[in-house]
């Protein structure tokens, strides 16, 4: 599957990825990507929920690569290294117990590790599995599943334990400060009753 | 062994049930749960909320089609599982006030409870400790008697300070908020609705420890799964035990019980009276006036919210409950037309960065977005007054909990709107006072049931009521409703912290009668 225009867009009005996108770079072609479009599950909640195990090696490194190159993209890249042991450990526990995320996990890395190969720079892969534009619904397709269970999964994670702190606040949704009534777990205003 | 049947497994069933074991050592008690098991303080299931946002009780949740009605919503109002809808609740817990006992002798609207709050006071330290209620307690209205809570005042927050100076200004008072977090085990993790460390209030949670105080299956049984259809009588007077199903098998079963509490909150309570009608009861137990399930009454929520002229700080909403309160508007003054109990909550408008990030917003774009874009919310509930035309009543068919389903007939009445009106311009003033800009009222909701109330109320006499100030049901000598059911009047409170001394009061009475 070519990188057509509307995706070389996506990169360009890309946020996310406006100082380090190839804005006017060549097309690349995807060799996986037909197979992204495939229907992959309809299940409400991860596909194959039963099926429990650990995930591969190669595979939990895609997906921390994932993550790391997000990170280092949103300038949270000093953070990571001592978060990483975080993310790995919740996402092992999301495939040895149920309801299990394997299939999913496992589907996804795939989607990484073809995006990888293709594409020529980290910020081009994570804004390529994030917001290409395929000209259609990718709901129930092995790309629009890895997105919604996987790829904003992780974001979601990333924000709450490093993110959030780039954008001023000392505590966020999923972040566990410390006790409520001791300083720092959150501002206080500055005055009392 | 004295046998006591309590219908539910909620905050008012296990408040109950502990102030009863703790009292005495010849009791036992049976907790039937219509819904099934659920448990709280898992990491997994944490985390499954954390990374996807869906809230794991959803499960438990009434179906649209569980309900008839026109202009009522039950969905997401409370939980059908072990523990009940705490499971899910804010927290928030408050005090009535002393007016509030005496509503239509002040106002000539609703009725009068036939106890007063100094009746409660005692009853209300111990229902604080039992929530483990962080708040202020040199607080006067309503009098607190030296009371403390069991924790300090959680601090004001950095986003409260804009609207404490509007409130100073217009001469609007506030307070820090009284809620039920534990204030050593919370440690703000912003996952409120399922607080990995159990440090809100939840009676599923508060069941486990029960259990593990009890584990003598002959003193404490927990049936869950167990829906009761009807109670049955020995005499017109006299209970004898319930008919309940086993939803995993079908099979239905008799439980004989010496005493019998409906702690099935404010719509099941009076649907099981109305089911369990016999020859001598013909409209249901209790209902010789045809109060059961009348005089529903609930808090309509309001809300404004404006944008903060400059955030350069970047405050942003770093707890998942309000920390600014103000029952300013929960006065006698404001009490024949309704009162008015609201917060500082922003938890609807908080910006979510990692929305932002997959709708392909920069960093620098969040950043500007939250120094110029940051709301302040107000956000309320007010008093209704119950009236005769909005009830409950089965309906045909069965929900997937084994009940009965729900017929509810109410009406907005255009008094309360016009008070609602007025609470919302009262609100925006504190904004337009902040600087605010873009000042919104949220759209009138559907009714919903969350803090429902007053289908068995509380009476001096059957004919106006449906239970008495002991919570027995008038006529019937070992049958008590404890719920929100039992409210008289709804007041400008979340019902919860009453509930529970209520529950506890209701202890004392069946352990020293």
């Amino acid at each position: 599957m070519p990188v057509d225009r509307r995706t070389l867009l996506t990169y360009a009005l890309s946020g996310l990825l406006a100082h380090v996108a190839p804005v006017g770079a060549s097309p690349t072609r995807i060799e996986a990507g037909s197979k992204w479009l495939q229907f992959f599950s309809d299940e409400n909640g991860p596909a194959s929920p039963q099926l429990r195990g650990a995930l591969e090696g190669a595979d939990a490194l895609l997906l921390l690569r994932y993550a790391r190159d997000v990170a280092a993209v949103c300038g949270w890249e000093e953070s990571f290294a001592n978060y990483a042991p975080r993310l790995s450990s919740d996402l092992n526990l999301k495939t040895t117990e149920a309801p299990s995320y394997l299939s999913e996990y496992r589907s996804a890395a795939r989607v990484l590790a073809a995006a990888y190969e293709a594409l020529p720079d980290a910020a081009s892969t994570v804004t390529h599995v994030l917001f290409a534009d395929y000209g259609h619904s990718l709901e129930n397709t092995v790309l629009g599943r890895a997105r919604k269970y996987v790829f904003a999964e992780i974001l979601t994670h990333l924000v709450s334990q490093i993110g959030f702190r780039s954008f001023g606040s000392i505590n966020y949704r999923g972040y566990i400060a410390g006790p409520v009534n001791a300083p720092g777990s959150f501002r206080h205003a500055r005055r009392t009753r | 062994m004295k046998q006591v049947a309590i219908i539910g497994s909620g905050v008012a069933a296990v408040s109950l049930a502990r102030a009863i074991l703790r009292r005495r050592d010849d009791v036992a008690i049976t907790l039937l749960e219509a819904g099934s098991d659920f448990r709280l303080a898992n990491y997994r299931t944490w985390l499954d909320h954390l990374m996807t946002k869906a809230l794991p009780h959803t499960p438990f949740m009434d179906a649209a089609s569980d309900v008839e009605a026109d202009q009522f919503a039950l969905e997401g109002s409370r939980l059908f599982c072990r523990g009940g809808t705490t499971n899910l609740w804010g927290g928030i817990a408050l005090r009535l006030k002393p007016e509030d006992f005496r509503l239509h002798s002040l106002t000539s609207r609703g009725a009068d409870w036939p106890i007063a709050y100094a009746d409660l006071v005692e009853w209300y330290e111990k229902a604080e400790h039992a929530l483990d209620v962080s708040g202020e307690s040199a607080t006067a209205d309503p009098p607190r008697h030296e009371a403390r809570y069991p924790f300090p005042a959680i601090p004001f927050a950095a986003l409260d300070a804009p609207v404490m100076d509007a409130m100073t200004a217009l001469g609007i008072g506030y307070e820090p908020v009284a809620i039920a977090r534990h204030g050593t085990r919370c440690m703000t993790t912003g996952t409120c609705r399922y607080c990995p460390l159990d440090a809100r209030y939840a009676a599923g949670s508060d069941l486990d420890r029960l259990a593990a105080e009890y584990p003598q299956t002959h003193r404490l049984r927990v049936l869950l799964d167990s829906p009761v259809r009807k109670i049955v009588l020995r005499t017109r007077k006299s209970c004898a035990g319930v008919e309940y199903i086993d939803r995993r098998n079908g099979s239905s079963h008799t439980l004989d019980a010496d005493t019998i509490v409906v702690a099935a909150g404010t719509i099941e309570s009076a649907k099981l009276l109305l089911a369990s009608a016999t020859p001598d009861w013909r409209n249901g137990l209790g209902n010789q006036s045809d109060t059961v399930g009348r005089y529903l009454m609930i808090h309509p929520f309001l809300g404004v919210s404006g944008v903060m002229p400059d955030n350069r700080d970047r405050h942003a909403q770093e707890l998942n409950f309000p920390t600014l309160v103000s029952r300013h508007f929960d006065t006698p003054v404001q009490q024949r037309a309704g009162k008015l109990f609201f917060a500082r909550e922003g938890n609807q408008s908080a910006r979510a960065i990692e929305d932002d990030l997959l709708q392909q917003k920069s960093p620098a774009e969040i950043r500007h977005l939250i120094e110029t874009h940051t709301r302040l919310d107000l956000r309320g509930m007010m008093e209704t007054f119950g009236a005769p035309h909005n009830r409950v009543a089965i309906a045909n068919g069965q929900t997937r909990f084994g009940l009965p389903r729900t017929r509810i007939d109410f009406l907005v009445d255009e008094s309360s709107l016009a008070a609602r009106a007025a609470h919302e311009a009262s609100l925006r003033r504190i904004l337009e006072k902040a600087g605010c800009a873009d000042i919104r009222v949220d759209p009138r909701q559907t009714p919903r049931g969350n803090h429902a109330c007053g289908t068995c109320r509380m009476s001096d006499s059957p004919a106006d009521g449906v239970v008495d100030a002991d919570l027995r049901v008038h006529d019937i000598e070992n049958l008590y409703v404890c719920s929100n059911a039992v409210f008289p009047s709804a007041a400008a409170a979340n019902p919860t912290l009453t509930l529970v001394a209520l529950a506890i009061r209701l202890a004392h009475h069946l352990t020293t009668a």
